[in-house]
């Protein structure tokens, strides 16, 4: 090598070096900034960590990031790979084959694996406190190990959205078979370990729960150290505590305040959430048995008005408890409109006559009907209806159920109105409510009814839904929901409100997290002061 | 026979002679006698009896209906048009205001008088036949009573009972029996010895008429200071049931439950929280202010304190 060569090798190297070096550079400037704790205003005090025994988005949204998906839907409810990279479906639609990626360790340090899988599914087979376990044990033939990273399920029946409201849901996402057999629903707020993002730290009642990132996430580490979701009911305090910057995200802002945080610099953020906000009726008892009652309540409730005024103008509303837009949105479907004259004429036609205190009387009975609501937001708008529903003549006896007791008197019927929400992991399969006379959280009781036209109702809603369910040709149905949702608007079988995105205020300071079936996300999440 | 006296806290062998003259004056001429000597207990006074007035004839004077809303003129400031404004769902709060005075007073008042007159009664009862099995077993019972907080024992009874005027009425009432039997008890166990009492027992007189006609009388005084200020404690007790949706259910206007529905506006519309808050600050305080006036003119050491 002579001196021009040797200077030229040495050049080359040189340069080689620099340009390595402003590689290097350039990777470290676009890397996002590392660390620090992310404290989160949480609506609710969380009761249960356990998500086989979950059945409220609040708690789900605080605990999903112990754990993993088998199967991810995306922001439009279509399954993308997570813990299973890919999965087969037999031509008959009754054996899911999944097969599972093998780089993945719960954080306990066990293999995540095909018997993991079944060891899971197992498990809501055999507890039946767990929330699915009965859609489990009816669909559910068999799930064998086929071989360490592929797990084989054979359906008893078909059952057309198996992937999306059973591989996808968060019943189906694995914790370490280590801890499978020390749970139970009396465990529900002890830790665990699953596979997700961030590791179990601590959990005081009433208070907090605390997680911290997992080093050896299969994804990669979170960026974010710690996330603190800080139990907190009072939702001025949400904004109190956002605006002394105290905390960093509050998932329920009170919206009379929103533009308060944006004028203060917050983000806020609209995701659109699987779920309707109705008015249920209890079809078996009381003033809301008779159709007329029913029918006069839906016309005399103006949902746009509550819309536009109370709620900020984010939710849309619903036509018949499925939004526009979605897989099993059918406009052939009629809709219910605000005419408070109509509403009274119904009720004069049967018999329910205005006295001359406001209220309306048959034979001497006051329209009183029980009126029964959960606090907060609901409670609130309930007022609203209430008073509307006053204007036409019905009375109604106003309740607020405080201290969780709302829930099981709500599925146990005791209400005749009640102002509620339902929402579901996508709708590709979904109603918005539980629209199944047979459901664990139906929304009008209607298998207790007494009246022989219901009860036929009720056999042709379970006939119908079962098609819907049996029918993988979406159109197919489609059009089998569309008569559902038809008999639920002709019966007037609840009064379905309007579909209410979840709002979200962040700090400008969070940034890349993201939002799936309403749900906050925060592994790709960094705090860049 | 011995004329019974007026004011059952003012017996006593030891009081000097010149302090029983004074005990025997009227009941409304010491009250008085003490309200114009402290300016506080009379502007309290006056307060109370204006909002009583207010109460009364504030919803006539001022016609406009509490229960109804205007979502399209909601939470609108003060204005000649809505005095006090609106609140979250467009409803006149001055007219709530009016409304919610009767609501808050009736309830305050109402809860007070069950507690004296079962309190009066239990007192009665156990002090007459003190030490026996029956006052033993009721005083544990009142025991049991005190051993809870005052506002947790009124929250657990109307949890139980479920919200609505008469269950906040009821568990007021049940939340001031215990300390007025006590005082009650008290009182009757001195007067019980009095020879007045041992003298109508001696010509026959039964335990209801001596109790009728001698104990309660007698006892009259602590009970008017106790249950005075007990209308304080109903008042702000009643306010916290409402504030934790315990009490009057809506759309009634209840001051209480108007501070708590204001907490979720209070950054658009602070004025929501101060109009029931003031009313129930001040009027608590006037009725404080009024019972330790009370207090003062029937406890027969201020008299001495007085004379001294």
């Amino acid at each position: 090598m002579n001196r021009s060569q040797l200077a030229r090798t040495i050049l080359l190297a040189l340069t080689a070096l620099a340009v390595a070096f402003a590689g290097t550079a350039a990777a470290q400037s676009t890397s996002v900034p590392q660390g620090g704790t992310l404290t989160i205003a949480w609506p609710e005090a969380v009761n249960n960590l356990d998500l086989a025994y979950i059945a409220g988005w609040v708690a789900f949204g605080a605990a999903h990031h112990l754990t993993d998906p088998l199967i991810l839907l995306d922001a439009e409810g279509q399954p993308q790979p997570s813990l299973a990279q890919s999965w087969e479906v037999s031509d008959d639609n009754m054996v899911y084959t999944l097969h599972l990626r093998d780089d993945v360790t719960f954080h306990d340090g066990v293999r995540f694996d095909a018997e993991a899988v079944r060891a899971n599914i197992q498990r809501t087979l055999d507890d039946p406190d767990t929330m699915q376990h009965e859609r489990f044990t009816n669909t559910i033939g068999s799930v064998e190990v086929v071989d360490d990273f592929t797990v084989r399920i054979t359906l008893k029946e078909l059952d057309a959205s198996f992937l999306h409201d059973v591989l996808a849901h968060w019943q189906v996402r694995p914790i370490s078979p280590a801890d499978i057999p020390n749970r139970s629903a009396a465990t529900m707020t002890e830790g665990y370990a699953g596979t997700g993002p961030f590791k179990f730290e601590s959990f005081v009642a009433d208070d907090s729960f605390v997680v911290v990132k997992n080093e050896n996430y299969w994804r990669g580490a979170p960026n974010i150290d710690r996330v603190v979701f800080r139990f907190l009911p009072e939702l001025s305090v949400h904004t109190v505590e956002l605006l002394a910057g105290s905390v960093d995200v509050s998932t329920s802002p009170i919206l009379d305040d929103v533009p308060l945080l944006e004028a203060r610099g917050l983000q806020i953020v609209t995701a659109p959430a699987v779920g309707v906000n109705m008015l249920t009726m209890n079809v078996s008892r009381g003033f809301t048995a008779e159709l007329a009652v029913r029918q006069a309540i839906r016309h005399a409730v103006n949902r746009q008005e509550i819309v536009d005024s109370v709620l900020g103008g984010f939710p849309s509303l619903s036509r018949a408890g499925v939004p526009e837009g979605t897989a099993l949105y059918s406009e052939s479907v009629s809709t219910v409109e605000y005419d408070p004259e109509l509403a009274g004429r119904i009720l004069d036609e049967a018999g329910w006559l205005m006295g001359a205190d406001g209220v309306r009387y048959r034979d001497g009975v006051a329209l009183r009907p029980q009126f029964l609501n959960p606090p907060g937001a609901h409670a609130a708008n309930a007022e609203i209806v209430q008073e509307q529903l006053r204007l036409v003549g019905i009375d109604t006896r106003f309740e607020v159920a405080e201290g969780g007791t709302y829930g099981p008197r709500w599925r146990e019927g005791d209400y005749e109105l009640s102002m509620t929400a339902q929402g579901g992991t996508n709708w590709g399969s979904f109603i918005g409510g539980s629209v199944h006379p047979d459901d664990f959280w139906t929304v009008n009781q209607i298998r207790f009814s007494e009246d022989p036209e219901l009860l036929a109702v009720a056999d042709e809603l379970r006939e119908i839904i079962g098609e819907a369910r049996s029918t993988v040709d979406l159109e197919e149905r489609r059009a089998a929901w569309a008569r559902g949702q038809q008999l639920f608007q002709d019966y007037a079988l609840t009064y379905w409100l309007w579909h209410a995105p979840t709002v979200t205020a962040l700090q400008p300071w969070v940034k890349g997290y993201d939002f799936y079936t309403r749900t906050l996300f925060l592994h790709d999440a960094y705090i860049e002061r | 026979m011995t004329e019974p006296t007026r004011t059952g806290v003012s017996e006593g062998a030891a009081a000097p002679p010149e302090t029983v003259r004074d005990l025997r004056m009227s009941l409304r001429y010491r009250f008085w006698r003490e309200i114009r000597g402290n300016r506080m207990a009379l502007a309290s006074t006056i307060y109370l009896v204006l909002i009583v007035l207010v109460a009364i004839f504030g919803p006539l004077a001022y016609d406009v209906d509490p229960r109804l809303q205007s979502l399209a003129s909601r939470l609108q400031p003060p204005s000649w048009e809505h005095p006090f404004g609106t609140d979250q769902f467009g409803r006149d709060v001055l007219a709530r205001m009016l409304h919610g005075a009767r609501i808050s007073l009736f309830v305050g008042f109402a809860g007070a008088l069950g507690g004296v007159v079962f309190g009066t009664i239990l007192g009665l009862a156990t002090g007459f036949w003190g030490g026996t099995w029956f006052d033993h077993l009721a005083m544990r019972l009142v025991d049991v009573m005190y051993a809870f907080p005052g506002i947790l024992l009124a929250i657990l009874i109307a949890a139980i009972l479920g919200p609505s005027l008469f269950n906040v009425i009821v568990a007021l009432s049940i939340w001031g029996i215990p300390t007025l039997s006590r005082i009650v008890r008290g009182v009757v166990l001195s007067l019980r010895e009095q020879e007045f009492v041992v003298a109508s027992r001696a010509v026959g007189a039964g335990p209801a008429r001596i109790m009728a006609r001698h104990l309660v009388v007698n006892a009259v005084g602590p009970i008017i200071v106790y249950a005075t200020l007990s209308v304080a404690g109903s008042i702000l007790t009643a306010a916290g049931l409402g504030f934790l949706g315990l009490g009057v259910p809506p759309p009634n206007p209840e001051w209480g439950a108007m501070l708590s529905d204001a907490r979720a506006v209070v950054f658009r519309a602070p004025y929501l929280s101060y109009f029931p808050g003031a009313a129930i600050f001040l009027t608590v305080l006037a009725v404080n202010f009024v019972g330790d006036a009370l207090r003062d003119a029937f406890d027969p050491r201020s008299e001495v304190r007085r004379m001294s």
